[in-house]
Formats: C-alpha cells, structure tokens, sequence
C-alpha cells in the first residue's frame, strides 16, 4: 500500500495548519564556539514544554559524555533524579540527589551528531509545584544506549529559562539542534 | 514561526480495509524538522505477538540499520542490540490468534529526518499489552546515511491485518 505524500505535504507545510495545542518556540543550533543554547524570557500561554534535540560535540574523536539541563540560572544542588537504562546487554537503575542540573549521557561522533532526545517539562509554569522533567534520549553507534530518566527540579518557580548544555565544556557542533515547543493546556 | 500555527502537522492517515503487504510514505516533505510514525497494528501471523520490520528510502542492503532497546516483559528487564542489519525489526504487532480487538503501538520519532549531514536517529515506543504475552519496549535507531529520508517502508511478518492504523505527523523547526 503505497501513500504518496507530495500532495498531503504541500497542503500541511508553510505553517498552513490552523492553530493548534503544540507549537515551536524557538529552535537553537550549536555554534561550534559554546557549549550551550540557552531559551530565556519563555513566553506566556504554555502549560507544558517539550525539547528536542540532537547533539554532538566538536571534538575530533568518538567519546561518551554528558548532556544537562538547567532551569532559571540554577546551578545548584537541587535536582534529583531516577533512572533506567539499557546498553544492549542489561538493563540497570539508578538514582541521585542534589545534582546540579538534568543530566543525560550522550555519545560525539565527529561530524555526525546521533545522539537525540525528547524531554517533557510537565506543568513548566506553575507556581505551586516543583518540576518534574521527563527524559528519553539514546543512540544506538558501536556503543549504543536507550535511557528513561525522570528529573525534579526542587523549586516552584515559573520556568523563565532553560539553558542545555554540554557537561564537560566540550562545545556543541554546528550540526547539532535543539527545538522547544509549547504545550497548550 | 508565526505565532498561533501548529507545529505538530498531520500528513498522512491509513486504515488497513482488509490486508496490506506493506505501508510505504513516499515523496515525505522535507519541510519538517522531524517526523513522528504513530501505529496500531495486527498482523495475519498465527502467532500472539510478532515482529514489525520497517526501512527507509527502500533501502535493504549495505548493513545500513542498528538498533538498541530495553524491554520489559513477563520475563524480566532485558537490553539487547542489533547491528549493521537490512532493516529495522523491533516494532510489534500482535497475531492473529492474539485477543481480539487488541492492536500493538508503535511511536517513531525521526529526528532531523531531512538532514544530509548526520545519520538518522529514531526514538521509538513499541508496545505490545497482553495478559501474558507481549512487553513494553523503548528503542533507539540509526540508519548509518546521510541521505534524507524520503521514504518509509513499514512491513509485517506476513500481512498487515485490517484495522491497523498508521498515521504520520510533521513536526516544525
């Protein structure tokens, strides 16, 4: 059964769709320079908030690292999270206090960034409710990692700022993109 | 982006009427950031639960596509990998002698579908809920290319039984 989609394609891009629950924010791409792209001044309207993202770094060889988010300039000991992940040949669980950000391992590959996650922020406005972040990121290369991880930020605050980053200063690639979209609610 | 437009765009919808030997989205639009696959499906295999295969650009040579997943099942929490394979085999579906009324689900992401300069990661959900069979499965795909992906080839075990469902969304940049 064979759907051609040139027609389907054409009627649903050029941001013709009606307006709707789920919409981009604003869209980041690595610099090659940082090691960060930072959304501020989050914009009213929103109940939830989601990223996407692929990431890599500029360094010249294969290592695994680390990927964080931080929300309001935070950077202190108040995240907590758990953790299942699978590495193709167990899965294993853990957890965590008093971190200083979201983490999430990652793999860089040169020019070829194919680590990719998807992040829910429930409820990122509130002001009666500590955050929680919901986490599926992996990449499946030589080495390989499938991860679901739940995060908690210990404060009420309204999200005003996200800042994703790359843990150990490597800088992110130009090939690398992070989105985020707003959920109406 | 204009405010107020949604970023989460519907671009094809099928229903299986009797059976299909495959589900192919040809001639994608490469105006999305990403793509996300959303599909219910039983197969005519004469089993409970079995595999659902997919491809991409038609693509089923070269050792092109890898995969990692986690799955829990009645048999524990287990990790496994596959390789340089002709397809992706990790979704599921259930058979035709499963409960009826029952339908595997299974979610892709494509992230940067439309790039051509990185290999395509796919973050997928595959469930299949049954009382005693079946598991709950998170994964992460490559497809070792460049190319964009323009296509996608969906395939059964045998046939796609009707009332499977497969539904594609566009998503912004």
């Amino acid at each position: 059964m064979l759907i051609p989609l040139g027609f389907w394609a054409a009627a649903g891009a050029g941001g013709g769709a009606a307006a709707g629950a789920y919409e981009l924010i604003a869209t980041g791409i690595g610099t090659g320079s940082s090691n960060q792209i930072i959304f501020s001044s989050l914009p009213a309207g929103y109940k939830h908030l989601q990223l996407r993202m692929v990431v890599g770094s500029t360094l010249g060889y294969e290592q695994g690292s680390s990927m964080a988010i931080q929300f309001n300039g935070d950077t202190s000991g108040n995240y907590t999270f758990h953790q299942m992940a699978g590495n193709g040949s167990g899965v294993n669980a853990s957890a965590g206090t008093g971190q200083d950000g979201a983490y999430f391992g990652y793999i860089s590959i040169p020019n070829n960034p194919v680590s990719v996650a998807v992040i829910d922020i429930l409820d990122a406005f509130s002001t009666v409710k500590n955050k929680t972040v919901r986490n599926f990121n992996g990449y499946a290369w030589t080495s390989q990692n499938i991860s679901l991880r739940s995060n908690l930020w210990s404060n009420t605050a309204a999200l005003t700022q996200i800042r994703v980053f790359e843990a150990n200063s490597n800088n992110l690639s130009t090939r690398s993109r992070v989105s985020l979209y707003g959920i109406k609610g | 982006m204009p405010v107020g437009v949604s970023a989460y765009v519907p671009l094809a919808n099928l229903t299986v009427a009797t059976t299909a030997a495959s589900v192919t989205f040809s001639s994608i639009s490469q105006s999305y950031r990403d793509l996300v696959l959303v599909i219910m499906s039983r197969d005519t295999t004469a089993s409970v639960v079995t595999t659902q295969f997919m491809r991409v650009n038609n693509v089923s040579s070269g050792n092109l596509y890898s995969n990692i997943f986690m799955q829990g099942s009645s048999g524990g929490a287990t990790s496994s990998a596959q390789n340089s394979q002709n397809e992706w085999g990790i979704g599921f579906s259930f058979g035709s002698i499963a409960s009826s009324g029952i339908y595997a689900t299974n979610t892709y992401n494509f992230m940067d579908y439309s790039a051509t300069d990185k290999h395509k990661t796919v973050l997928a959900k595959n469930d299949a809920a049954d009382v005693s069979n079946g598991g709950t499965r998170t994964t992460a795909l490559r497809y070792a290319d460049n190319s964009a992906i323009t296509t996608i080839n969906v395939l059964p075990a045998a046939t796609f039984a009707a009332g499977s469902t497969f539904a594609l969304y566009g998503v912004t940049s």
